[in-house]
């Protein structure tokens, strides 16, 4: 029993070392992306860094009271809950200046800004349209 | 009285084992190439975090890689058997939990983005390959220890 657990160490220890090695080179092989740059983004998806060179409309997908706390500047509150009476505000926003529209909510899991921004683009087809990736913490 | 193994069984071994071993090759080689691709397939899952998916996307395909060929390689086989089985019960278990979920995710297995297969051709396909892995490990015993277990 000792000998066959020492064989399997054995052998996992050896696929373990070829593997680590495979990773190794892959690492090699993209050091530009590895390990804070390599970013996935989703097909509607922005991150802060290119979305801050759009100068773009933001909009706030967090609660009233973490907008009303800390937002970016000149940022809306819209909350799908009060959407009818908030949409309004957003189009006549854009009208005036149709810069690109960044939807942001609290954190990387959140779905909110997402499922905004498909709203979104329901009501303004003509709109460009994001959400953040990683949402409020890169903004903070 | 002791019992010859039949060649038969060795040799169905064998056969089981080179077809998982280009399986897994086959699934490892395309991703290895690109991993930000790979990175973005793990992605939709909706399962990991950035962090994540991006140590899953550079490890898995390299473990897919080195326990396929060590399915052939007598050194490290039983362990490689084993490990094939528990990539292949894993990948079964994303596939379940993705149906469940209601998600359409073209699989992209071996890599390839736009003729992935859907998530019950991939399951089904797991389940085919999961049955072989084990086989491969339960032909391990022969024919005196699984008499012995009957016995008991």
């Amino acid at each position: 029993m000792a000998n066959a657990i020492k064989n399997y160490l054995k052998e996992l220890s050896i696929l373990g070392g070829f593997t680590t090695l495979g990773v190794t080179y892959s690492v090699w092989q993209a050091p530009n992306h590895w390990p804070h740059e390599f970013q996935i983004l989703a097909g509607d998806q922005i991150t802060y860094s290119d979305a801050l060179s759009l100068q773009p409309i933001w909009i706030d997908a967090r609660s009233i009271e973490a907008f009303e706390s800390d937002a970016l500047p000149d940022a809306l509150h819209l909350n799908p809950s009060n959407w009818e009476a908030q949409l309004p505000q957003l189009a006549l926003r854009w009208l005036e200046n149709p810069s690109p529209i960044v939807v942001y909510c609290q954190s990387e899991q959140c779905k909110s800004s997402h499922e905004i921004a498909v709203e979104l683009r329901e009501h303004l087809p003509e709109a460009e349209i994001y959400s953040l990736q990683g949402g409020w913490p890169p903004i903070k | 009285m002791t019992f010859r193994y039949p060649d038969w069984i060795k040799r169905l071994q064998w056969i089981a084992s080179v077809i998982l071993a280009g399986v897994f090759a086959t699934a490892a080689l395309p991703k290895i190439n690109d991993v930000a691709k790979f990175a973005l397939n793990i992605d939709q899952y909706q399962i990991l975090s950035s962090a994540g998916v991006t140590l899953l996307a550079l490890s898995l395909p390299w473990l897919e890689l080195v326990v396929g060929l060590g399915l052939l390689v007598p050194k490290v086989q039983k362990s490689s058997r084993r490990l094939c089985a528990a990539l292949l019960l894993l990948f079964t278990a994303v596939h379940i939990s993705t149906l469940l979920r209601g998600l359409e995710i073209q699989c992209a297995c071996f890599g390839q983005e736009n003729s992935g297969s859907s998530t019950v051709e991939a399951l089904l396909r797991n389940i085919g390959l999961l049955v072989l892995a084990i086989a491969i490990i339960n032909w391990e015993k022969g024919p005196n220890q699984q008499m012995r277990q009957n016995d008991n």
